[in-house]
């Protein structure tokens, strides 16, 4: 490793908020929002931290379409059940989602509740 | 250290039941109004004006997540491979702009329940794209920051 990138190493852990970071991502990858948390230090602060954990090597950040999370690892874990695990917590919510929607429709429906707004123009079964 | 050579694929299958007509949960699906309201996290929502669903096999759907707090945008699309109304759907899922072997591939299968026609099971079916050992949880960084400091240190 060049001398300079061993510099970067070296500061990314000389601060103590980065080494609570990459002690917080040992559990598994993390969202930025959950990283700033326990710190009580605001989103772009903890974003300055992970820039130079990210330029040192030490942190990789992932944008897919839902967040953004950040990941460590210092022992060798499981890629394949931290995939899933967050994966699956996903739909796992939209399912408790689509749950409650079915359930105000099903009280929208109920003959006891006011009529509804008046009847509009059947929905075209293909929405763009 | 050295990568762990994990034989699993990256999938999973979710069931669950909902109270409501198989109708409703195919219209939930592909109703670009419906899916609004629940395809998203908590603490974000997905405008309407932002869902475009075209179903049809081959046919592209698009939705933007936007968090409630930051305003931060999630563009979220892919295409249909397969659209059985009102049993089964199967799409791609992910970065709108992956190619279709890039993202993942989601199975929906509807099925009402026995002696109920107000009771709906759904199988969630999801695969991962195949990719090569890290895909998207980047260790090397370190792992290759330990390894280096070690040879160092070795000097």
């Amino acid at each position: 490793m060049a001398a300079d990138t061993l510099s970067a190493v070296f500061g990314a852990l000389a601060d103590p908020t980065r080494r609570a970071i990459l002690s917080n991502l040992k559990d598994g990858p993390r969202t930025v929002g959950e990283l700033s948390t326990p710190f009580q230090i605001s989103k772009p602060a903890i974003s300055q931290h992970l820039k130079v954990l990210e330029a040192a090597g030490l942190i990789e950040r992932e944008t897919r379409a839902q967040w953004r999370t950040c990941t460590l690892r210092t022992e060798p874990l499981d890629d394949v059940s931290v995939w899933i695990d967050r994966h699956r917590d996903t739909w796992n919510e939209h399912f408790d989602l689509l749950d409650e929607r079915l359930g105000i429709l099903k009280s929208k429906a109920r003959p006891e509740h006011p009529a509804p707004a008046p009847a509009t123009a059947p929905e075209p079964p293909h929405s763009n | 250290m050295t990568d762990s050579t994990d034989t699993r694929k990256k999938e999973f299958t979710i069931v669950r039941v909902f109270d409501a007509p198989r109708s409703a949960l195919w219209k939930a699906w592909t109703d670009a109004e419906e899916a609004s309201h629940w395809m998203h996290p908590r603490g974000m929502t997905t405008p309407r004006e932002h869902v475009s669903f075209d179903v049809r096999a081959g046919g592209t759907y698009r939705y933007t997540m936007v968090n409630n707090d930051t305003g931060e945008k999630f563009p979220t699309g892919g295409t249909y491979l397969e659209v059985e109304e009102p049993t089964r759907l199967v799409f791609t899922w992910g970065d709108p702009d992956d190619k279709i072997d890039e993202a993942m591939v989601i199975t929906i299968s509807l099925e009402e329940e026995e002696g109920s026609s107000d009771r709906t099971k759904l199988t969630l079916n999801l695969v991962g794209a195949e990719g090569h050992p890290g895909d998207g949880f980047i260790y090397d960084g370190w792992e290759s920051a330990l390894d280096s400091f070690e040879d160092h240190t070795k000097r």
